[in-house]
């Protein structure tokens, strides 16, 4: 770092006291003391194959039958084009053309047993953020799942690290908004970008980076004086102040600025024009910054329910949104994230940031096996597919089975007879990142633990498996 | 058996152990009462006093105001428990205009006020902010997050009881028992309900009135139920909708753990015969009436009524009783109007409410969370067993507060002059004494807050003089506040909106989509947005026609612009070496910094603004 720019900021050792006081102490802690968090009695080992993760949530609910899990019914439209993939896939091209054609085809695969809790968009959304289903009693203190992700991987934090560890965009445009830390310390809280202001705000704009350098110092200047209160200022200096700080450092991180710098080529390959695609260019510019995030979690949703919520007209091409623009966006996206990471190297010698990161893409639920009166499809939550790739999964696997139309499971595709839901993909993102997700810590504001895998969600009598799907690694 | 292996603390290197009591007679004595770790309290001790280092205070004499400070100083002075001074004026202004209106004093006002002479000045302005236009809509906006409502004729209908002050058990019996024959539109108080229709309905589909099959009508009932009593009187009862208290709660809430469920039932059972019909699009045309045979789980034909959110229920039919008393309608008595009496009755509801105000008057509640009342914990002479303390923070005050409330027929008005003019709220940040987590549960100074999404939002537009162009219900508004939804829509083009509902988030503005959580956190992102978003860099630029524009405009001088810049954001006016500091970042051609590029005193001036917002003296009330 430029020596006059360390003159601003606080050398290192206070930095971290700082940080560490905030922590601890003062202004940020929802709770007193450590985090009493317990193991459980049962050994379990976390596969540890992924050094990051990316949560992909496709909003709105994407239908399944047409796309990841393809059955052909008389309420298919004539031109979605099958193409047979394998003797157990098959995937519209006119969907999912980048795709299908697509050379990373072979390092994904596809879970066609999930089932979901919910029927509407915002319980649904709240399970995808925080990885169980909504109980509003505790909901206050309950943490998005990416908060404890950053809690965990915090002691392997580096000095050269100044992103936060869990990134996010555009949560703040979602039904459920950013669901925040919960009980768990602020200092874990993610950073949501909003791809409407940040692009512009910090793409390259000169000015900009000269305005807040200038600021921060005059900044400095007075507060040097306004919180001389007393002569006891020493140590019990503003720990409002280290927040500011902490973030100062990120934004003037060089890797920073680069993170919203995107070629036209970049635009063109991702298409730019789509939320979802300025999202997925910022997953892969943030992951190849490894300036300390190490969880990203980007949808394609820009306010409401989702894109793919269509109750009706789902194929109807005079629509400006149907569920042809909506398959081809986050195909031209996704594929294109896939791709990316999969061409560069990663930490260790040998391989490539797909092999070190674990993607899985998925829905709050899924759409019915047949159209509604209005030529749409409404919401099911018996059956549908999530996409896993990279991190330690082997691709090319597809677990799980639904019959004829996708309206029922056949075959739930691993060890248990219950079918998987979200908060077992969860495990899977723990578990893959090298965490316990028995674990459960006893002292929240509600005296209830907080089971980083609960294992009984409301509703059900039976309780459900714990456990990541650990066939997909194997 | 035993499921502990492993001890992970989870936080920085630097972490302190939570204090050890020294060993004191007074404390020792006090053991079982104020001993308690109320966790809030103690967080909230502990961040104002990194906020505010104790240094030199002067103590000077607080007087006993009214029956708060009784409690309140009483208990201080028998336990030997040293407090703060006053506020100063300056102190006092600002904090009393945010906490009542969600605004600054405008900078007139600030000074008026300081030059004031009036022994009864501080009197009077608590006076003269409540009942206002800005007290209604903060206010409004409050229980509009409470009860997770984005319903525009709901807001226009609270802003009115609160402005009216009108009886605030005759507003809560509304809520609980609206007239609901029409839509959400036309009878506002059902706007009190979004969030259930929501939630228990399976799609949002075109349907007729007689379509039932969308709607699962026991989870809404169950769910409705359980925000009244959250909210109305404190107590969660999510916990026993599902299953007895005992085995469950009895680490948690002793109360809770004599309940089972069918008791739940039965309180939920008072809204029994409602049902809602959907006409058309689901939100825009509900019809609610009270012809369903009642709380019958078997069998509740045609409603799609099977639990989806809760363990199946029992296939009984429940009657009406309140879960409190057991009291039931009377013959013939609609059972929604005989909740709202019963209700509105019992004293648990003033309880409830006026913990909730101070709660947010006074940072930390008399019980925390608000919905977390624990009944068997409220009377202090009551013996309790091993390792439970009793829960409110004092609760000989809550007890005085919540009858003071029901004898002054549920004033609101009253309630907050109550509290605001009492020397307990008007208690500087600042402490003569090393800070104790003991102290916490006193309220022995002020604790610092840091503000809402819409404060922030609200005072950023004020003090830069730019306001918002929001749209409510079809009429251009400048103020958050007087919107009714926490993602406003803009009227013009630009991201302002969702700049505006970034900066919020971040400060713990609620979706409205689950509970409201009464935050008190600072965080990275708080102050990335602040310094960066372009809700504040815009606002603060010249060429905006706001406030620096006008104070370049007008010729004042450097120290003439500084204190009004200081009045306009901070509300006080700047101490001699914050005005140096600023006179030499205005005067300055050059920066010692080689990478620094100054440009002239616009600039300067715009600077300057941006330093204030991005004070931690702006961010908190204080």
């Amino acid at each position: 770092m430029n020596k006059n720019l360390e003159a601003l900021i606080s050398n290192r050792r206070e930095m971290l006291k700082w940080l560490g006081l905030t922590a601890a102490g003062s202004i940020a802690v929802p709770m007193i003391g450590p985090l009493r968090v317990f193991g459980q009695q049962r050994k379990v080992n976390p596969l540890g194959t992924a050094r990051n993760a990316i949560m992909v949530k496709l909003s709105g609910a994407q239908c399944p039958v047409d796309t990841w899990d393809f059955k052909e019914t008389r309420y298919t439209p004539p031109d979605l084009q099958p193409r047979g993939i394998n003797a157990d896939l098959q995937l519209s091209e006119t969907l999912y053309p980048k795709l299908v054609k697509s050379k990373v085809l072979e390092r994904i695969s596809f879970l066609r047993s999930m089932h979901a809790r919910e029927l509407v968009h915002f319980t649904g959304h709240y399970h995808l953020h925080t990885g169980r289903a909504l109980n509003p009693g505790v909901a206050k203190e309950i943490p998005d799942f990416g908060t404890v992700i950053a809690a965990e991987l915090d002691s392997q934090r580096r000095d050269s690290d100044t992103f936060p560890a869990y990134m996010s965009t555009n949560l703040v445009r979602t039904r459920t908004g950013i669901v925040g830390p919960g009980f768990f310390p602020a200092k874990f809280t993610g950073l949501d970008l909003d791809t409407s202001i940040v692009y512009n705000v910090f793409g390259g704009k000169g000015d900009a980076d000269a305005d807040l350098v200038r600021r921060w110092e005059r900044l400095r200047r007075l507060s040097e004086v306004s919180s001389a209160d007393a002569a006891a200022l020493g140590d019990k200096a503003n720990d409002y102040f280290a927040y500011y700080d902490y973030s100062y450092r990120i934004l003037r991180d060089p890797r920073w600025a680069k993170l919203f710098q995107v070629s036209d080529e970049d635009k063109q390959r991702y298409g730019f024009d789509s939320p979802f695609g300025q999202c997925a260019i910022l997953a892969r510019n943030i992951l190849k910054a490894d300036a300390g995030c190490r969880f990203v979690f980007i949808t394609n949703s820009t306010g409401g329910n989702g894109p793919f919520d269509h109750h009706a007209f789902i194929y109807d091409r005079t629509k400006p949104s149907n569920h042809y623009i909506e398959c081809n966006r986050i195909d031209v996206g996704l594929t294109t994230l896939l791709e990316d990471l999969e061409s560069t190297p990663g930490h260790a010698a040998g391989k490539t940031l797909l092999d070190e990161t674990l993607v899985i893409a998925i829905s709050e639920f899924g759409r019915m096996p047949y159209l509604n009166s209005a030529a749409g499809r409404d919401h099911y939550n018996k059956t549908y597919t999530a996409m896993l790739a990279g991190g330690g999964v082997k691709g090319g696997r597809i677990l799980g089975k639904t019959n004829a139309d996708c309206s029922e499971c056949i075959d739930t595709g691993w060890a248990h007879k219950q079918q998987p839901v979200f908060d077992n993909l969860v495990a899977t993102f723990y578990s893959a990142l090298g965490i316990d997700w028995k674990k459960k810590v006893k002292n929240t504001p509600s005296g209830r633990d907080y089971e980083y895998i609960q294992s009984a969600p409301l509703g059900e009598s039976a309780f459900i498996p714990t456990d990541p799907i650990t066939e997909l690694f194997v | 058996m035993l499921t502990f292996l492993l001890v992970i603390a989870i936080s920085a290197a630097a972490q302190s152990q939570e204090p050890k009591p020294a060993a004191d007679p007074f404390e020792n004595a006090h053991e079982g009462l104020f001993q308690q770790k109320t966790d809030r309290a103690i967080e909230a001790g502990r961040t104002t006093a990194a906020f505010q280092p104790s240094g030199t205070v002067v103590q000077g004499n607080v007087p006993r105001r009214n029956f708060i400070d009784e409690q309140i100083f009483g208990r201080m002075e028998r336990d030997k428990v040293p407090h703060a001074p006053l506020a100063t004026d300056e102190e006092f202004i600002r904090r009393a205009y945010i906490d009542a209106a969600g605004i600054q004093p405008p900078p007139e006002k600030v000074r008026e006020f300081l030059a004031n002479k009036d022994p009864q000045k501080r009197d009077k302005l608590v006076d003269s902010l409540l009942g206002t236009q800005e007290f209604a809509e903060q206010w409004t906006w409050f229980w509009m997050d409470l009860l997770q409502s984005r319903v525009e004729s709901f807001s226009f209908w609270l802003k009115t009881a609160l402005k009216l002050d009108r009886p605030w058990n005759e507003v809560v019996s509304d809520i609980i028992a609206p007239a609901a024959t029409k839509s959400q539109t036309t009878i506002p108080e059902l706007g009190a309900y979004e969030m259930p229709l929501y939630n228990n309905l399976s799609a949002q589909t075109l349907t007729d009135k007689d379509n039932y099959r969308l709607m699962n009508r026991l989870d809404l009932i169950d769910e409705s139920s359980i925000n009244i009593s959250r909210i109305f009187l404190g107590l969660n009862i999510e916990c026993i909708s599902c299953h007895n208290g005992a085995g469950h709660t009895d680490t948690v809430n002793l109360y809770l753990t004599e309940k089972r469920r069918s008791e739940f039932a039965a309180q939920a059972a008072f809204l029994g015969k409602w049902r809602w019909l959907g006409d058309g699009m689901l939100f825009f045309n509900v019809f609610a009436d009270d012809e369903a045979k009642g709380y019958t789980t078997g069998n509740d034909a045609p409603y799609s009524t099977a639990a989806a959110a809760r363990f199946p229920r029992d296939g009984r039919t429940h009657e009406p009783s309140f879960i409190l008393t057991g009291e039931k309608p009377r013959p013939g008595e609609n059972p929604r109007k005989a909740l709202a009496r019963i209700l509105t009755s019992e004293l648990q509801f003033s309880r409830a409410t006026v913990n909730l105000i101070w709660a947010r008057l006074m940072t930390v509640g008399f019980v925390e969370p608000y919905d977390g009342f624990d009944m068997n914990r409220l009377d202090p002479n009551k013996p309790l067993p091993n390792g439970w303390k009793v829960q409110p923070t004092n609760p000989w005050l809550l007890e005085a507060l919540a009858k003071d409330f029901k004898e002054h027929n549920y004033s609101m008005n009253h309630l907050f002059k109550t509290i605001m003019q009492s020397s307990a709220y008007q208690l500087s940040t600042r402490f003569p004494a090393e800070w104790k987590d003991q102290y916490a549960p006193y309220y022995a100074r002020r604790y610092v807050r840091v503000l809402s999404g819409p404060e922030v939002a609200d005072m950023l537009a004020q003090a830069t003089g730019r306001p918002y162009n929001f749209n409510n219900a079809g009429e251009p508004v400048q103020r958050v506040k007087q919107t009714s939804t926490p993602s406003p829509r803009g009227r013009a083009g630009g991201s302002d909106p969702l700049a505006v509902r970034a900066i919020m988030q971040a400060f713990a503005q609620s979706t409205r989509e689950t509970p409201m959580v009464l935050a008190n956190n600072a965080s990275a992102v708080q102050a990335m947005l602040m310094m960066s978003s372009p809700a504040v860099t815009d606002r603060v630029q010249a060429k905006g026609g706001g406030a620096i524009a006008k104070l370049v405009e007008s010729g004042k001088s450097n120290s003439e612009a500084i204190e009004e810049l200081f009045l306009r954001t901070l509300s006080r006016f700047p101490k001699p070496d914050e005005a140096e500091v600023a006179e030499r970042i205005l005067n300055e051609k050059t920066s010692k910094l080689s990478y620094v590029t100054v440009g002239d005193r616009i600039q300067a001036l715009e600077d300057l603004q941006w330093l204030l917002l991005n004070t931690p003296e702006f961010l908190l009330n204080h």
